[in-house]
């Protein structure tokens, strides 16, 4: 039944995998492993959208269903011990609302089984800052598809360093006119032409296994 | 002579309106609006070429001559001859091509209704003796357009348009105003190239007109300017700083009248300082007053019925109103590039030998080109039409995936792609294709309109049947195909409603309220009462967003 919720997921057939994920719930089946299949169902996603069989929109038709699941599953996983692979914090930048690349990100990384703190949009670089305190996060990802956003994201990283956070953060820049250069300009890390990319990055740099 | 009740009509895909009184032929009906039917015998009933459809209540019986030119069947749909067709009540009439010969470019001059004339906002700075002339100016981040009327009858007496000249700083809204952000040379020097834009305009709009008849320059006495928020902020040399970070905030959203001296625009001939200019209000940093001024031009505020008005572009605005509740809904969304042919592999603007047009029949596919010239690209309506094509033949997936067994579908460089036209049918000698990543643009675009529509609806509490009417404005919105347009879910599927394609309704509400102080309180009344959705604030709107990017299972027949 799991194999049919990777597939049903890998497909992109909402209906299929609510369906399937309500029955394994009421069979008695833990949240964790049905949580681990859609991981591998987003998984199958990823793969599809850089062999570009799939595109944008069913990254965020997969989104979608996998903030289903996880609505879902909540209550099951509350009990659970999950152990997560790292921790993440990410937002769009202030002065930015685009929010639909941050969520794709956001869904993927979750997929990924990373303990992804979302600030949403037109966060302020404080709220930033504070958050990797909270967190102790080691990942940060900037998102912003303004050009304007990009000062917003050379702010914050000033911000970070002038916290003393810099070298316990690796940064993460992405949106539509993000590149190597701008990337430079504001100070990160490293950037992601697309939400493979962001995940990879995080991978990487969370010293977790980067598929092949 | 008994007084006759005067009834509406509304002619689509044209989205003219007239009043005629009950009992006008259809034919006499389209002649009053402006519309140059196909009637080769005269209108006698004998041809059987001036074919309509009547939608709506109101269908006439059928005549004798119209059993005669048409089958049952034709008849049950609808269809009549339109000058054998007297209308007894208010009703839509769609005309086919066919009928309506090619009109396609005309409308873009917007509605051809006469425009209601009240002498209140004359001001006659002018000698007397002199006929008073007016200019209305619509500002696109593209085009920028003008027209020349007779201030005393309303008539048009000429148009022109030309190429926005900041085309030059930056193709897109957002670039430009970045350049304009950085300071006073940098606003100048952008808001310079809208003002001697407008300046010759009227220039050539003068000289035109005195081609017929005289024109003088001293004969100018007002202005009336539409444009988006950005444009007209930069007219007005207003600050843009708020455009351009969230939460989005106008310097100034109000009505303006100033003298075209005063904003650096230079008339030709002298003595011009007291020509004034009125600019329309806005309702927000991304619904602008063009915006407001198609809202008016279609009477979307105060028709009597529920109606959605729609300007799709990069940046697609949309009007929900409910006259009854006193209800206007306005929002704005990005749809992005796709729907001008912008990021679609063999995308092109609408220039000669731009796909506009497919049709698929029993013998395959007929194509129109724009200039009838053989294809070399698709612009905007062509890549709708071909993404309706390719759900329609099952050749991509409610996803919108390619389908590899279906024939046309092959593995190009860049993934699969559908063969739309062989290279040795082509003006270039190359394959046209459409291509997974062309599909996937398009969904993307369809999906923002459609989101948003939805979202406004379900804010309203409105169902599909309840709307009366959907008006399309703006040079897209015309040529765009309303069938393809619902077939791959752009549009919504509306059961009750006339669908219009109104052109450039903005200029033409530009023009209404040239020459109507009571056109320019509505305009005031409407940006006021306008009350902006913001779409991202909407909690479902990005569920609504990825739903919106698949196909509507239920294909229209």
């Amino acid at each position: 039944m799991l194999e049919q919720l990777i597939k049903a997921l890998a497909e992109l057939e909402e209906d299929q995998v609510l369906d399937i994920v309500c029955k394994e719930l009421a069979g008695g089946t833990e949240a964790l492993s049905i949580l681990q299949a859609c991981q591998q169902g987003m998984a199958e996603v990823g793969d599809r959208f850089e062999k570009s069989e799939y595109f944008v929109s069913d990254l965020m038709m997969s989104g979608e269903i996998f903030k289903q699941v996880g609505e879902l599953l909540e209550p099951g996983l509350q009990s659970a011990t999950q152990v997560r692979a790292g921790a993440v914090v990410i937002g769009t930048v202030q002065g930015d609302i685009h929010d639909i690349g941050k969520d794709i990100v956001v869904n993927m990384l979750k997929s990924a089984n990373l303990d992804v703190t979302d600030l949403g949009v037109d966060v302020p670089p404080a709220q930033f800052v504070e958050a990797l305190k909270e967190t102790d996060a080691s990942v940060l990802a900037m998102s912003g598809l303004l050009t304007l956003a990009f000062d917003s994201m050379q702010e914050t990283v000033s911000l970070i360093e002038a916290a003393g956070l810099r070298d316990k953060v690796r940064i993460m820049i992405g949106g539509g006119p993000v590149d190597g250069g701008v990337c430079k300009v504001v100070g990160a890390d490293d950037w992601g032409a697309d939400a493979q990319a962001a995940v990879r990055l995080a991978k990487t740099w969370l010293e977790i296994g980067v598929q092949a | 002579m008994s007084r006759l009740e005067s009834i509406r009509i509304a002619f689509q895909p044209v989205g003219t309106r007239v009043e005629v009184s009950a009992g006008s032929t259809v034919l006499e009906a389209g002649r009053e609006a402006g519309l140059i039917l196909a009637a080769n015998c005269g209108g006698n009933g004998l041809c059987g070429r001036c074919r309509v459809t009547v939608l709506g209540e109101h269908i006439p019986a059928p005549t004798a001559a119209e059993y005669q030119a048409l089958s049952q069947e034709e008849l049950d749909a609808g269809q009549r001859l339109a000058c054998r067709a007297h209308l007894q009540g208010d009703t839509g009439v769609h005309i086919p091509r066919t009928t309506l010969g090619n009109q396609q470019r005309l409308q873009l001059e917007g509605g051809m209704r006469r425009l209601s004339v009240d002498t209140g906002v004359l001001r006659h700075n002018i000698a007397p003796d002199t006929r008073p002339l007016g200019v209305a100016v619509d500002i696109g981040c593209t085009k920028i357009a003008a027209y020349l009327l007779d201030l005393e009858t309303g008539d048009q007496l000429a148009a022109c348009g030309m190429p926005n000249p900041q085309i030059s700083y930056g193709e897109d809204l957002i670039s430009r105003l970045v350049y304009a952000r950085k300071g006073g040379k940098q606003t100048r020097e952008l808001s310079g190239c809208v003002r001697n834009g407008i300046s010759k305009l009227i220039e050539e709009l003068l000289d035109t007109r005195t081609e017929h008849a005289s024109a003088k320059p001293e004969q100018l006495a007002d202005l009336c300017v539409v444009g988006n928020t950005a444009m007209i902020h930069l007219l007005l040399e207003l600050p843009v700083d708020g455009l351009l970070v969230a939460p989005f905030v106008a310097a100034s959203t109000a009505a303006v009248d100033v003298r075209a001296g005063d904003i650096g625009i230079d008339l030709p001939g002298d003595d011009h300082i007291d020509v004034q200019v009125h600019v329309l209000p806005a309702i927000g940093a991304f619904v602008g007053a063009d915006h407001v001024a198609m809202i008016l031009a279609n009477g979307l505020h105060n028709c009597g019925h529920i109606s959605l008005g729609i300007d799709i572009g990069t940046n697609s605005e949309i009007a929900l109103s409910k006259p009854e509740h006193g209800l206007l809904l306005t929002a704005s969304c990005p749809a992005g590039p796709a729907f001008e042919g912008g990021h679609i592999r063999h995308g092109m603007r609408a220039a000669p030998g731009a796909i506009e047009k497919i049709n698929s029949g029993p013998d395959g596919l007929t194509l129109k080109t724009v200039g009838d010239e053989l294809p070399v690209g698709l612009c905007g309506s062509g890549v709708i039409d071909a993404v309706a094509l390719l759900w329609q033949i099952g050749a991509i997936d409610y996803r919108g995936h390619l389908q590899p067994d279906l024939a046309g579908v092959r593995q190009g460089d860049a993934g699969r792609e559908y063969l739309l036209v062989e290279a040795k049918n082509t003006g270039h000698g190359k394959d046209i294709v459409i291509t997974q990543q062309d599909i996937s643009e398009v969904q993307l675009a369809k999906a923002a309109v459609a989101a948003s529509i939805r979202t406004l609806l379900t804010l309203s509490n409105t169902k599909h049947e309840d709307i009366d009417e959907l008006v399309l404005a703006g040079a897209f919105g015309s040529y765009l195909d309303v069938d393809s347009s619902i077939e791959i879910g752009l549009l919504p599927s509306l059961p009750n409603a006339t669908y219009l394609q109104a052109g450039n309704a903005a200029g033409t509400g530009a023009k209404m309220a040239l020459v109507s102080s009571e056109m320019r309180t509505q305009a005031q009344q409407i940006a006021r009462r306008a009350v902006r959705i913001d779409l991202k604030q909407q909690k479902n709107f990005n569920r609504e967003l990825a739903l919106a990017t698949r196909f509507p299972k239920e294909k229209l027949t």
